[in-house]
């Protein structure tokens, strides 16, 4: 089992993240058209603070952190360009960044996007289950700069708002911090 | 997961992409289709046995039909599915905040504009401010300040002269209508939306929108105020706003907002897109880091003399202001084109700090700045 309840194939033995501009292969939840989007999104943050590849310290709940390396290409001027709004590209990247990072550390996959009010939700699930039931809801947030203290803060507001009133669970905080290049997970109990 | 929920969210998808390439009207249009593809997902879903599903695929029609702006299908859907008994209620919640948006966005057709999607939610934080609750002049400064930053922004992004008095100009309110959503549960927090009128798609296209507002706005306000260290996205101010006296007034405006420190602890920015929020928060240490940036930008000697007491009155063609100082004289003082009718108008009738040169003759000072007075302290 791994530390999120579900049964699953090993973590992952290699050191890497999956490519990101690929992920719609193995994610159903994941349009290609839109997996490539977030992975430029992805570049385009990380290429702000770092020269690829970089290695992404990666916590999940109270277990000890494990390091993994990003590989991306460095965006040309005109992706660049075209992501010139700093908040879209940060929100975007950190999809991409935490699905990858849920696919390599808790072997669980986007099985499915729901439409909400202000966006989409991606649920996660084993590969080849189709279930919503009893999938958890990704809840994502990217932090441009910032060390891990203001990722962890992050994390903390994130499931509070999670718990607080009428949430659907169970659910996964995902925060992103690309300059850090630190990432933080954790669960959201029911 | 059956075959008519992954067609409509690919179709979702694809809608949402053609969105952020500005193609508006096919976007709506796939939005719809998504729409009915969810809907027939959802009706192959027992609700009493995977709840939880269909109240995730309900609110996900709903949603659709929401973004593709097909208003009165959303209502119908929400309507219905509210009926439920069934529905979880993470559900409910989700669908009475649609509904509430659906009716704004029907209530805004009619009157011939359109919410351009842009929100800014406003929180205070403080000993005085209760869930839900807060005194009325509080709210009002705050509501007042951000109104007259939106469109000060607006018209900086439009390339305006620095508008020395009036109101905004026609071209500038048709773009962007600040409105106010009512207030929400929580410390006390509070939404002004971004509107624009649905004849500005007839005049030529401004080369922003309310989505750069929006951005504007918090960049600037989080190049002012010092952040918890290591924060995400702080730039300098002068890199953000060039112009020197937008950037002054931009910042006399965001020293309007900011807290006491004792009725009010924080003032909160925000802007959710997609699920992720960007926030800035204000605290009273902001008033320090301001006014050394607009101290700065004047000569050296611009805030030599300082007198405090309460703003009581305001001549801006005639060029002066009164104030009745803490040793109870009434002072007149000088004052320049700089002095601007939205962020001296709220000090009136309040404790102010004046900061500027005696003339010669001591008998008026010449006015480099004025805030809200906090406290007796003056400098």
């Amino acid at each position: 089992m791994n530390d999120f309840g579900k049964k699953g194939p090993p973590v992952r033995a290699n050191r890497s993240l999956p490519e990101l501009d690929r992920l719609h292969e193995r994610h159903p939840g994941l349009s290609q058209a839109v997996c490539r989007c977030y992975a430029e999104a992805a570049c385009v943050c990380m290429s702000r603070h770092h020269i690829p590849p970089a290695e992404i310290e990666i916590s999940r709940n109270e277990n000890t952190p494990v390091t993994r390396v990003l590989r991306w290409q460095p965006p040309s001027t005109t992706i660049g360009n075209a992501w010139k709004n700093a908040d879209d590209a940060t929100r975007d990247g950190a999809y991409s960044v935490s699905i990858a990072t849920a696919e390599s550390e808790l072997s669980l996959v986007a099985i499915s996007r729901a439409e909400t009010r202000t966006g989409a939700d991606y649920y996660l699930n084993s590969p080849g289950s189709t279930d919503l039931e009893s999938a958890y809801r990704l809840e994502v947030s990217g932090l441009d700069r910032g060390g891990q203290s203001d990722i962890s803060r992050r994390v903390r507001e994130k499931i509070e708002q999670a718990q607080n009133g009428q949430s659907n669970l169970p659910a996964i905080v995902s925060v992103v911090g690309f300059k850090a290049k630190y990432i933080r997970m954790e669960s959201v109990p029911e | 997961m059956n075959e008519n929920h992954l067609r409509s969210q690919n179709q979702a998808s694809h809608a949402e992409l053609l969105m952020r390439s500005g193609n508006t009207a096919d976007a709506y249009n796939l939005y719809a289709v998504a729409a009915a593809e969810e809907e027939k997902a959802l009706h192959a879903i027992d609700p009493t046995r995977r709840p939880r599903t269909w109240g995730i695929l309900a609110v996900s029609v709903v949603s659709l039909f929401y973004k593709g702006t097909h208003y009165a299908e959303a209502e119908r859907r929400a309507l219905q599915f509210l009926n439920r008994n069934e529905i979880p209620d993470f559900a409910r919640v989700q669908l009475k905040e649609l509904l509430a948006v659906v009716w704004e966005g029907q209530d805004f057709r009619s009157a011939g504009i359109q919410y351009a999607g842009e929100g800014i939610t406003i929180s205070l934080r403080g000993r005085e401010i209760g869930a839900g609750t807060a005194p009325i002049d509080l709210v009002l400064d705050k509501i007042t300040g951000v109104n007259s930053l939106i469109f000060r922004v607006a018209e900086w992004l439009g390339r305006h002269p620095l508008r020395r008095h009036g109101p905004p100009p026609p071209e500038i309110r048709e773009i962007c209508q600040p409105w106010m959503t009512q207030p929400q549960v929580g410390s006390y927090r509070f939404g002004v939306r971004l509107v624009q009128s649905l004849q500005g798609e007839l005049i030529p296209r401004q080369s922003f929108g309310t989505t750069e507002i929006a951005d504007s706005l918090l960049s600037i306000v989080r190049a002012v105020a010092p952040q918890l260290p290591g924060t995400s996205g702080q730039e300098d101010i002068v890199s953000i706003v060039p112009d020197r006296d937008y950037r002054n007034t931009m910042l006399k405006l965001v020293r309007n907002m900011v807290p006491d420190g004792q009725r009010l602890k924080e003032v909160e920015f925000a802007t959710v897109r997609a699920n992720v929020s960007t926030r800035v928060v204000l605290f009273e240490n902001a008033r320090l880091s301001i006014t050394e940036t607009l101290r700065a930008s004047l000569p050296t000697d611009a805030f030599a003399d300082v007198i405090t007491g309460t703003l009581r009155a305001v001549h801006l063609d005639k060029k002066w202001i009164e104030v009745l100082t803490d040793a109870g004289i009434s002072q007149r003082c000088e004052i320049t084109a700089d002095v601007l009718d939205d962020v001296i108008g709220p000090m009136v009738n309040r404790r102010v700090i004046v900061r500027g040169k005696w003339s010669t003759s001591k008998h008026k000072i010449r006015v480099s700045d004025i805030e809200l007075g906090t406290s007796a302290k003056g400098k």
